[in-house]
């Protein structure tokens, strides 16, 4: 069968090389474009839907207005509370779980007597790792009684445990110094320098954290969209343990269920109205904190689907330009097989017959191309995803977080494009010369 | 003239062919020339932009403030750093010492809350956050990288502060703006040397005035307009008051109306208020540290050189690699590679297309050649010369070509939206004005033809050359 096919083949492609062979070509660059788009598209695809897990949101919770240049316009004093924490997870509907988020300073930190210049911490409570859905892989994350203590603990992303203890295995348990950036004075009324018992001293801005836990690194796109910091400590640990202050409240983030994101701010703002009797500042968005109102997965999701729009429409394109060609080509061949078909008719063939005989010699030089072409695809997927390494990196993807596949099979739907388009499009000029008159054809 | 008639009853007697053929090179031209066009316009920006004031102001920061992106740390060395505040002294200093730089000034883009009681920050950044505010962070969108980063030195300053109050008492009777929200910044007097920013009505503030007392604001041309409904005429606002996040603000000039300056920028000048930084207000010009200053590069000179002579003076100063001095011209120009990559994926991609829309026409006139043998035979046998029957078959090829190029130039324009739209919403930071470039349409246009007469070629000499007995005796 196979082999029958194949010389068929074969014999259309012999009848006019040149004309043939190009339209092969053309099939062959169009299923060629719209396979490597399928193909960038099936992996960014994979990550945004990794990255999103499913159903659920991540969502952050602030006491603030987003102003007209984008930046949060806070509520003095605030007016979230650690106790808002389970008001919000018992009282809200679709929220999940809810974890106090503070951005917390960290100049520089040091490990073995180097000095590093860490990306980013995050204060946050116990409650971040399920938020976040953090794998823990070396020790434990914070616990409330740490974070109640104002224990100097620490949790680190794998690759920080890498780049600073070479392994997690190492990391987990070893002490970080770090460097708050604050540069109080305290202890006296001289300026600093004076001597005796007064001498105004500068208190260290450095503190030792412990390593307790270790979690797997997750994608480097997640971590942007979400704000997922490189050293999660817990939100009171900026404070002297000893003392009596709490640490002010002013943005959760949350992972809620598929409920809109507008509902859940309507709700919380309904709750918290109630609760103080005044009018509360509240803003709601997906993503992360460092972005208000921006839902960065929204945003990324929308430039994915307008880089594979854009270039699957290319390629799309090319294929229905190609197809055109088939369509000149089946013409020509009508005009040339006219007395033939004629013919065949007159000894009892079938329009639907001759239709598909015509139709078969577009497919059969469809489906070489489309198969040239998804070769074409998969040698060639290499070097378009280095062609995107800029685009992807502006929006918070490394090339580290795709998966490759040898082969996508979302692939396959380009010479399956191209079969269909040679087919839809020959259809009508084919019946059409297989209808032809008879008579008219056997006078040729 | 009849071979133009002949030529047009050939590609009407074949219509949904020829139609087919002319599709084709309307959509491969219109997506060529709208990458094409879009690549032009972005590199035109970039000239233009170079140009502008914006591209040559250069950021100079302590190395350790920008924010570590690609790895969980960046190596420090085995010295602890310490927090950089370049003085006024070594900020003047530089002027004398880089020959392409000509100014420096501060400056704190923020938004101001023309009612009482409020303010705005980003994180604990600017104006009620718990660090210095951050001028470059808000300039550019990326307030992540300046936690705490950024602006003036950390010297007392009225109204701010995270816990910090306003013991300024506000004249609640003042007349209310119609603008809740003001976009602005907190500048020196260098800031409107930098713009070459004039005042068309009253002044500007400068470093050597005296700015105590109620401090002064300087208002953009188009806000002046519309930050009163009762003052349509802007010279009026002057000695007018102003309340900026709490504080009252003394209505001291307006600017010209002056796009140019502005260039480059998300918001314009003609839109901001301008007030003094604090050290201004404070008289303490002269003995201020900043934690970060802004220089302006010579227009006769390169922004990244003078970007790399600050660095070096800095760096000789407070220790290698301590100092980073980046120029606007620079960030600008990786966004545009950025995008031109990206470009350059879709123009390969529209190259492929025509050059589909190209062999779809080689095949085109091969097949009216073959199916013309004996009409083609008979003008030969009455006298027909070879290449009158090669320039027919040409300016058929021709037409078609012609009538693609204008139908695919009239199309280009919704591919430089469609395309323009796209990267857009990927940028980073700068907005990117697209426009369709006409010469590099027509240039395109000009292109298909010739490819289109070049595909015909072939297929036409063949033609040409018939032998004309073979062709009447098999045909």
């Amino acid at each position: 069968m196979m082999k029958r096919l194949f010389w068929k083949w074969l014999r259309v492609i012999r009848t006019h090389p040149l004309r043939n062979i190009l339209l092969i070509l053309t099939t062959a660059i169009g299923t060629g474009a719209l396979g490597l788009s399928l193909q960038t598209t099936a992996r960014l695809d994979r990550l945004v839907e990794a990255t999103t897990g499913g159903a659920d949101r991540r969502i952050v919770i602030a006491n603030a207005e987003i102003g007209v240049d984008g930046n949060l316009s806070w509520t003095r004093p605030f007016q979230f509370s650690e106790s808002d924490r389970e008001t919000f997870t018992s009282d809200i509907k679709g929220i999940k779980v809810v974890s106090i988020v503070n951005q917390t300073p960290m100049e520089q930190i040091q490990v073995n007597n180097q000095y590093w210049k860490p990306s980013g911490v995050l204060g946050t409570d116990n409650y971040y790792a399920s938020v976040m859905g953090l794998d823990i892989v070396a020790g434990n994350f914070f616990s409330a009684d740490n974070v109640k203590n104002k224990e100097k603990v620490m949790v680190i992303s794998a690759r920080a445990a890498k780049t600073l203890f070479g392994s997690t295995e190492a990391a987990n348990g070893k002490t970080i110094a770090v460097d708050n950036g604050f540069r109080m004075f305290g202890g006296g009324r001289e300026p600093a320098g004076g001597q005796g018992a007064n001498a105004r001293v500068q208190i260290s801005p450095w503190s030792n954290y412990t390593v307790i836990g270790i979690y797997a690194d997750p994608t480097r796109f997640e971590a942007e969209n979400y704000g997922i910091e490189d050293y999660l400590v817990p939100y009171s640990s900026i404070l002297p343990a000893g003392m009596n202050f709490a640490m002010p409240v002013r943005m959760f983030v949350s992972r809620i269920s598929s409920t809109a994101v507008a509902n859940i701010e309507s709700a919380i703002r309904t709750e918290m109205d109630t609760r103080t009797g005044t009018k509360v500042k509240i803003s709601v968005w997906e993503g992360s904190p460092d972005s208000p109102g921006v839902s960065t997965i929204q945003k990324a999701r929308q430039s994915l689907t307008d880089l594979s729009l854009v270039t699957s429409g290319l390629g799309f394109l090319i294929l229905i330009i190609a197809a055109f060609g088939i369509v000149s080509g089946l013409l020509v061949d009508a005009a040339d097989r006219a007395k033939e078909i004629a013919l065949k008719r007159s000894i009892g063939m079938t329009i639907m017959r001759g239709t598909f005989e015509l139709c078969s010699r577009s497919m059969a030089l469809a489906g070489a191309g489309g198969i040239i072409g998804l070769v074409l695809a998969t040698v060639l997927s290499s070097p378009m995803q280095t062609i995107l390494v800029p685009y992807l990196d502006a929006l918070g993807i490394s090339m580290n977080d795709l998966t490759f596949r040898f082969f996508e099979v979302r692939t396959v739907l380009a010479p399956v494009a191209a079969l269909s388009l040679a087919f839809v499009f020959s259809l009508l000029p084919a019946a059409r010369a297989a209808a032809s008159s008879i008579v008219n054809g056997l006078k040729e | 003239m009849n071979a133009f008639i002949l030529s047009v009853r050939y590609i009407r007697s074949r219509k949904l062919e020829s139609s087919l053929g002319i599709f084709g090179i309307v959509l491969g031209v219109a997506t060529l020339a709208g990458t094409l066009s879009l690549i032009t316009s972005y590199e035109s920006y970039y000239d233009n932009f170079s140009r502008s004031p914006e591209s040559r102001q250069i950021r100079v920061v302590q190395s350790s403030r920008i924010r570590v992106t690609d790895s969980a740390a960046a190596l420090i060395g085995t010295t602890e750093v310490t927090n950089i505040q370049f003085t006024a002294d070594e900020a003047k200093a530089a002027l004398a010492l880089c020959p392409d730089v000509e100014n420096f000034y501060q400056a704190d883009y923020r938004s101001f809350n023309t009612t009482a009681n409020t303010s705005s920050s980003s994180g604990f950044d600017g104006p009620g956050g718990f660090g210095p505010p951050a001028p470059a962070a808000a300039a550019t969108g990326n307030a992540r990288a300046s936690i705490g980063a950024n602006g003036a030195p950390a010297d007392a300053r009225p109204n701010d502060g995270m816990f910090g109050r306003s013991t300024e008492v506000i004249d609640t009777t003042l007349e209310k703006p119609t603008l809740e929200t003001i976009n602005g910044a907190m500048v020196s007097g260098g800031f409107f040397s930098a713009y070459t920013l004039r005042a068309k009505y009253g002044d500007i503030f400068s470093d050597s005035a005296d700015n105590s007392g109620v401090p002064g604001v300087v208002l953009g041309a188009s806000l002046a307009q519309k930050v009163y409904a009762s003052v349509t005429d802007p010279s009026l606002l002057i000695g007018k008051k102003l309340i900026l996040n709490n504080s009252t603000y003394n209505i001291i000039g307006v600017l010209e109306n002056d796009p140019w300056n502005s260039s480059g920028r998300n918001i314009t000048f003609n839109e901001m208020a301008f007030v003094p930084t604090y050290e201004m207000r404070a008289g303490a010009g002269a003995r201020a540290r900043y934690r970060n200053i802004i220089y302006t590069s010579k227009e006769s000179g390169t922004p990244s050189r003078a970007a790399i002579e600050l660095e070096n003076y800095f760096n000789s100063i407070h220790g290698e690699g301590t100092v980073n001095a980046e120029a606007n011209l620079d960030r600008f120009y990786k966004e545009l590679t950025k995008r031109e990559r990206i470009l350059t994926l879709m123009a390969i991609l529209a190259s492929a297309s025509a050059l589909t829309a190209a062999i779809n026409l080689f095949n085109l006139m091969t097949s009216r050649v073959v199916r013309r043998h004996r009409p083609i035979a008979i003008m030969r046998a009455i006298g027909a010369w070879n290449m009158r029957v090669f320039s027919q078959i040409m300016l058929e090829a021709a037409m078609i070509g012609t009538i693609g190029a204008i139908g695919g130039i009239a199309l280009s324009p919704l591919v430089v939206r469609v395309l323009g739209n796209m990267l857009e919403n990927s940028a980073t930071n700068q907005s990117i004005p697209v426009s369709v470039n006409l010469p590099v349409l027509v240039l395109v246009g000009f292109g298909a033809l010739c490819i289109s007469l070049i595909f015909a070629a072939i297929p036409a000499k063949t033609g040409s050359s018939l032998v004309i007995t073979d062709a009447l005796r098999s045909e």
